[in-house]
């Protein structure tokens, strides 16, 4: 083999890990599988993508919102991150996402129920810990949990709760950013950059490497750069929800089961069992049930009655 | 021989491409170094993770199980006498049946793999790892040596400024280090907490 052979060869060859360098490096999606990241291990994509099987998304924010902010400032804040995606067109066509801004709820806490209505409910959260006392990591300043079918990865509901004990949080001026503070007093985080990150998560993107996306981790405090998406963001959304225009404003919100804005009308959370018996051989509980409901016949009756019910409804039911 | 540093060259052009790839940000977490990494700890454990297992909790969501059999012991809050030879550890999330929930930044563990894990919780109940992902050194053989890596999956890692500002952060540990020589750093940092918290 001549030498040139051998250096076209190794053009080409580089040609091709730079191109797939390339690919790792931009956005990741968010899969079945999830991932075992080590150190800095590109993103693992094992499993099915997570999507949502129609993309008309309704949200509804906890009527007690946050500590630190008025709730119509909290709504302003949430509105705005979201329409950010929403507003995103792929080849000059509006992406197949629409988002459905609802009254508030009263829920101020993930929940998934079946059968039962859901919703899927921005909350803020002080103390940082779920309906029955157990403490989220009292690390994170806010969480996205998303609940989808393992089949297909068709994404069911999700939650997005938001740790109101580390703020305050703020909507920040977009040219200043936010007032710094001090480490005793600290200033405000953005709310909007924040949840425009998490909405990210929402959908069923993962992470970005390139430097100015928002699904990228840079988040300074007075940072507000993080509300607007780059070109890779861009590309995720419009990868992900890649039928443009293929809903309009009168498309029926996507809920499974049916709204209920009130998922703690339903008592006290029964918080019993669940103490697992490590030295028996086996875990032990009494919430535990793996395996033993029929989800995929419930998921596929529930997706038919869905689609049968579909009606036209207002874009946004606060306006 | 030209042949020899083509390859060579090849070699060298995919490492840059696999260096260059990504690292996944998710959830929004105050990075915590070392020190802090112990100080939240109730207990810290060398182990391996033999069982796995998922639940749903009555609200629906879903949470999963995992038993690890403790090799060596560095922080417990129960005397020696008292140790048990595994540990429960739950994080949010899991798979049961055809429902699935993710939650960006909450570690997962593969049945086999051994880990340096930062807990914290009750031992009546499951632990839990500290700042999620955070509190996981992941155990892996590289060229004959035991090393550990943190485990960052679906973590934005960020620390509040002097100024209160929030600045992103490498964590506890952003390069891998060898075993032994990072159970050294805990211990120490072990010993000098007990001390300060007895004088």
């Amino acid at each position: 083999m001549s030498s040139r052979v051998l250096l076209a060869l190794a053009i080409g060859v580089m040609s091709v890990a730079a191109l797939t360098a390339n690919h790792a490096s931009a956005f990741c999606r968010m899969t079945t599988m999830g991932e075992t990241q080590i150190g800095e291990q590109a993103c693992v994509e094992d499993g099915d993508f997570l999507e949502w099987p129609i993309a008309c998304l309704p949200y509804a924010i906890d009527e007690r919102g946050s500590s630190s902010m008025a709730f119509d400032e909290v709504e302003q804040a949430i509105d705005l991150a979201f329409a950010t995606w929403e507003d995103v067109t792929c080849d000059g066509e509006p992406v197949d996402l629409i988002f459905k801004p609802r009254l508030s709820s009263t829920c101020k806490r993930t929940e998934f129920r079946n059968p039962g209505g859901n919703v899927n409910t921005i909350a803020f959260l002080d103390p940082w810990e779920d309906q029955c006392g157990r403490a989220f990591s009292r690390n994170a300043l806010a969480v996205t949990i998303v609940m989808f079918d393992s089949s297909n990865g068709r994404i069911l509901d999700a939650d997005m709760l938001i740790n109101d004990a580390l703020g305050p949080f703020a909507q920040c001026d977009p040219d200043l950013g936010c007032e710094p503070g001090t480490q005793s007093n600290p200033g405000p985080v953005d709310l909007q950059s924040i949840v425009t990150h998490e909405a990210g998560h929402f959908i069923g993107i993962g992470h970005s490497d390139v430097a100015d996306a928002t699904m990228f981790p840079t988040s300074p405090r007075t940072e507000v750069s993080k509300r607007d998406l780059a070109q890779d963001d861009i590309k995720a959304v419009c990868t992900i929800y890649d039928l443009p225009g293929n809903l309009d404003d009168n498309c029926e919100p996507y809920v499974i089961n049916g709204f209920d804005l009130n998922c703690e009308d339903d008592g006290p959370p029964n918080c019993e069992g669940g103490v697992p018996v490590p030295s028996s051989g086996g875990c032990s509980a009494v919430e535990a049930s793996p395996g033993k409901t029929p989800w995929s016949a419930l998921l596929i009756a529930m997706l038919t009655l869905t689609v049968l019910r579909r009606r036209s409804a207002p874009r946004d039911e606060r306006s | 021989m030209l042949r020899f540093r083509v390859l060579l060259g090849l070699s060298g052009a995919l490492l840059v491409a696999l260096i260059t790839a990504s690292s996944a940000h998710g959830s929004i977490v105050q990075a915590l170094d070392l020190s802090e990494l112990v100080a939240q700890s109730d207990r810290i454990v060398v182990g391996r993770v033999v069982l796995s297992e998922a639940f749903q909790r009555r609200d629906g969501t879903i949470a999963t199980w995992y038993r690890i059999e403790v090799e060596r012991e560095l922080r417990s809050d129960a005397p020696t006498r008292d140790q048990e030879p595994e540990v429960i550890v739950q994080v949010l999330g899991g798979q049961v049946g055809n429902l699935g929930m993710r939650v960006e930044g909450e570690p997962r563990f593969t049945v086999g793999e051994r880990a340096v894990i930062f807990m914290e919780g009750d031992r009546q109940l499951a632990f839990r790892p500290v700042g999620m992902a955070q509190g996981v050194m992941r155990i892996r053989m590289e060229a004959g040596d035991e090393t550990v890596f943190q485990s960052r999956q679906g973590l934005l890692l960020v620390r509040r400024g002097p100024d209160g500002l929030l600045k992103q952060s490498p964590g506890a540990l952003p390069q891998k280090e060898r075993l032994e020589a990072f159970l050294e750093r805990v211990r120490t940092i072990v010993r000098e907490q007990a001390g300060a918290a007895g004088e």
